[in-house]
């Protein structure tokens, strides 16, 4: 069961991963068609975040295949953990932020139970607590653009934006109980796949 | 309400709109539906002309503009673009 759930954190984390690249991709190739701005920081935003799962997916792997070792000291496992999440987080923070700055600048125009057993600080609250703020702030502003203009694509970004939200909040509490950690993968890796699906449907609405 | 900033591909954009709208249109027709003064218009037709996205009808001593397969292909990709945006409520 945990080796398992080991194996769906690093599969939920790459996935994730590839698609903030699509996205972020995409965002790419509107900011050089368009020329706007906001498209650029939205691809800054969702590389990075790519970015730090990938990262974390990677360091995941590496420290898994480290503990299997016999003589492993897991001191400095734990060290790696520490560094790799605190890196990460910062990562994810800067995504947010460029994320939260279309946003106000809008506005102002208009892991498994092993892991979280080995690493105690796989994630660390203060990052978390900074990153729920920031998806807090993007998905009010989402709220409030789906209301304005109750459209589909508007509804799954909003959808994305809440479901990465409450992945991080139960990223939070997975401290207390690390079956809410698995949720919160689950609950990130819709967010995702809710913004993916925006993406492919307006590339079909149009051709 | 304050007025909106057009960024230049905003612009590009509208006169290619402009001239979609009626298969071929006369710099007049484009001028109004674009809402651009005289010389920003033609300023801004010559770089279209230039880029390939618009082509130059002369009938008689009139002249008329019509989107080549470039332009047709960039509005269709603009839109694509202007839609993803405007989920993020990102206006182009």
């Amino acid at each position: 069961m945990i080796a398992e759930l080991v194996r769906l954190d690093i599969y939920t984390e790459v996935v994730s991963a590839i698609i903030c690249f699509a996205i972020g991709h995409f965002s790419l190739r509107g900011y050089r068609k368009t020329g706007e701005k906001s498209l650029m920081y939205l691809y800054f935003g969702f590389i990075g975040l790519g970015i730090a799962m990938f990262f974390r997916g990677t360091i995941y792997v590496f420290l898994i295949m480290l503990v299997r070792q016999p003589q492993t000291n897991l001191d400095a496992v734990r060290q790696i953990s520490i560094y790799s999440s605190f890196i990460c987080g910062i990562i994810k923070i800067f995504s947010y932020g460029s994320m939260a700055y279309i946003f106000s600048r809008q506005a102002a125009q208009k892991h498994p139970y092993s892991a979280l057993a080995l690493f105690p600080f796989i994630f660390n609250p203060f990052i978390e607590s900074i990153s729920l703020i920031l998806l807090l702030y993007i998905s009010v502003q989402c709220g409030m653009n789906f209301l304005f203009d109750r459209e589909t694509n508007k509804l799954l970004v909003l959808m994305g934006f809440v479901s990465l939200f409450l992945g991080h909040l139960l990223f939070l509490f997975s401290v207390a109980k690390a079956t809410l950690y698995v949720a919160g993968e689950i609950f990130q890796l819709g967010g995702l796949a809710s913004m993916l699906t925006m993406t492919i449907k307006v590339n079909k609405e149009v051709k | 309400m304050s007025r909106q900033y057009r960024s230049k591909v905003r612009i590009y954009v509208d006169i290619m709109k402009a001239i979609k709208k009626d298969g071929e249109a006369k710099p007049t027709r484009i001028l109004y539906s674009a809402n651009l003064s005289h010389s920003r218009l033609i300023k801004y037709l010559d770089f279209l002309l230039k880029e390939g996205f618009i082509r130059e009808i002369k009938i008689k001593n009139s002249k008329r503009y019509a989107l080549t397969e470039k332009g047709e292909r960039f509005l269709r990709e603009f839109r694509v673009f202007e839609k993803f945006a405007s989920a993020f409520g990102i206006s182009i």
